[in-house]
């Protein structure tokens, strides 16, 4: 608990002193220019090595694993039973093998390992961010310059909420109570009811987050796209106008003519993408809190009222649902995999950068920029890897996805009515 | 009067809704209130009745106060965990990309 508020402490540190440079970044210039003075820039050189710092410091954050207990019983059940426990306090939990991954919070979730030792089974936890998490994390690093001091500040309090979880929440439900054996909780129907509804609802979940994260992200574009044609027509009218246009009206002219296009194209396409997106991300919204409520009944033993359906069918329905919600969630790319996309926006950032860096260098330092244009188009080159690397495990998953779901639930189904009709 | 025989294979939702119910209530249910949680006019329901009951998943209980209740069997509450566990298998199954 010591460590949890030290920790958070830094964090507050950090993010006091992220807004004492964004602030002199951002409003300086303007105090000097006001004072008469000049304004001292930055280092040519810092404006890699604080992102890369920045990388250092989430490695040092995100990478390492804590020891958490050592338990007697074996790995897998040591975690199937903790997956339980966490589900009935309505935590969402995603089993992988060999571990467990947990939401905490919107930003926040810890990833939960049992590994086999000479003394029995050792738990141990790594703090971890949701995709949403991350992909603030990512745009703080790498998007805005200056404000690195300020995702290392939100690592960590994540990391400070992730310590009080681990001790807080999964050291209680490791060793509080005796862990009943596996097999006899598997043949519980409401522990199964349970287990499967929690696993439905985080599908759902994580699919409307992911569509909403795209459309966010259509939004973020056209905002731009509008204000780039604004100062694209701003510029061009200003130029092209005929001269005997004269102030005020040449002033007018030009603002009508660059804010009503832009702000037309913008309301066009915000309405397009509401209408495009909204039906969907509602209908997500809606299996989202249908699962959780029947979750919530599950776990309180509440039966459902008249008119609703029963948690058979509402599973048997979701499950028809899953391959759309993981395409959904696919489609959110920097959501989904904020690993890859870390890499891939490190590299395309310090590549670029430095390509620019090169051409500008050129004139001035022929064999320093041809060095830095060497190793500028290698982190671009290894960027564009990193993403064919992605883009085609996305691919090859859609196919196995796309030609196996379909042929296993109807499978399924057809044992489940043999085996009724043969009872 | 004797209820038809289900000429269709059932409704595996129907069948799992019936079930699911008596399994929740933990004891015998009033006939009528059954129907009700099962979503179907009382013709189906009593179809789907005679078919359970013939494939022993319900049993009939004649109560004191005359109205007739709905049981589930053993061998019912066993076909509803078999269903249940199917279900909870598949879902976990993890799918490609999770």
């Amino acid at each position: 608990m010591v460590r949890g508020r030290v920790i958070r402490a830094v964090g507050i540190v950090l993010a006091a002193v992220s807004a004492v440079i964004v602030g002199i970044a951002y409003v300086g210039p303007n105090i000097f220019s006001y004072l008469g003075g000049s304004y001292p820039s930055l280092p040519f050189y810092i404006q890699f090595v604080s992102p890369l710092l920045g990388i250092g410091s989430l490695a040092f954050i995100f990478l390492p694993w804590f020891r958490l207990a050592v338990l007697k019983d074996e790995p897998q059940i040591v975690l199937k039973d903790l997956a339980h426990r966490l589900r009935v306090s309505r935590y969402r939990v995603s089993e992988e093998p060999s571990r467990l991954v947990v939401q905490i919070d919107s930003n926040s979730a810890v990833k939960i390992r049992a590994r086999r030792i000479q003394f029995g089974t050792e738990i141990s936890f790594q703090p971890d961010a949701t995709p949403s998490g991350w992909s603030m994390l990512l745009i703080l690093l790498i998007i805005v310059v200056f404000t690195q001091p300020l995702s290392i500040a939100i690592a960590f309090f994540i990391y400070a909420k992730v310590l009080e979880f681990a001790n807080a929440r999964i050291l209680p439900r490791l060793t509080g109570e005796p862990i009943p054996s596996s097999a006899a909780q598997m043949v519980d129907v409401r522990a199964a009811l349970i287990d499967s509804l929690s696993e439905g609802h985080r599908l759902a979940a994580e699919a409307y987050e992911g569509a909403q994260s795209s459309r966010e992200d259509w939004v973020l574009f056209t905002t731009v796209m509008g204000i780039a044609l604004f100062a694209g027509l701003l510029v061009a009218s200003a130029v092209m106008l005929p001269e005997d246009i004269k102030f005020p009206e040449r002033i007018y002219v030009i603002l009508l003519v660059s804010i009503v296009a832009p702000l037309l194209l913008v309301l066009t396409s915000l309405r397009l993408i509401g209408r495009r997106t909204g039906a969907k991300i509602e209908a997500l919204r809606s299996w989202s809190n249908r699962l959780d409520a029947a979750l919530a009944r599950e776990v309180t033993r509440t039966a459902p009222s008249e008119g609703e359906p029963s948690s058979f069918e509402l599973l048997a329905d979701a499950w028809r649902q899953m391959p759309y919600w993981i395409n959904v969630r696919r489609g959110a790319g920097v959501f989904r995999d904020p690993g890859d996309w870390l890499v891939i926006l490190s590299c395309g950032f310090l590549g670029f950068g430095m390509l620019i860096g090169a051409f500008v260098l050129a004139f001035t330092a022929f064999g320093y920029a041809a060095l830095m244009a060497l190793v500028g188009a290698a982190f671009s080159a290894a960027a564009f890897l990193v993403y064919k690397r992605w883009r085609k495990r996305l691919d090859e998953e859609a196919i196995r996805l796309d030609h196996g779901w379909k042929a296993r639930f109807d499978g399924m189904w057809t044992e489940m009515e043999k085996y009724t009709q043969d009872m | 009067m004797p209820s038809p025989p289900l000429t269709d294979r059932p409704d595996l939702y129907v069948v799992a809704r019936i079930l699911e119910r008596l399994w929740r209530e933990e004891q015998p249910m009033l006939k009528t209130r059954l129907q009700g949680a099962s979503r179907v006019n009382y013709d189906v329901f009593r179809r789907y009745l005679t078919w359970m009951t013939e494939r022993g998943l319900v049993a009939l209980e004649n109560s004191p106060d005359s109205h007739e209740r709905i049981a589930l069997t053993p061998k019912g509450f066993e076909a509803y965990r078999k269903l249940v566990q199917w279900i909870n298998e598949v879902i976990h199954e993890r799918p490609p990309g999770k």
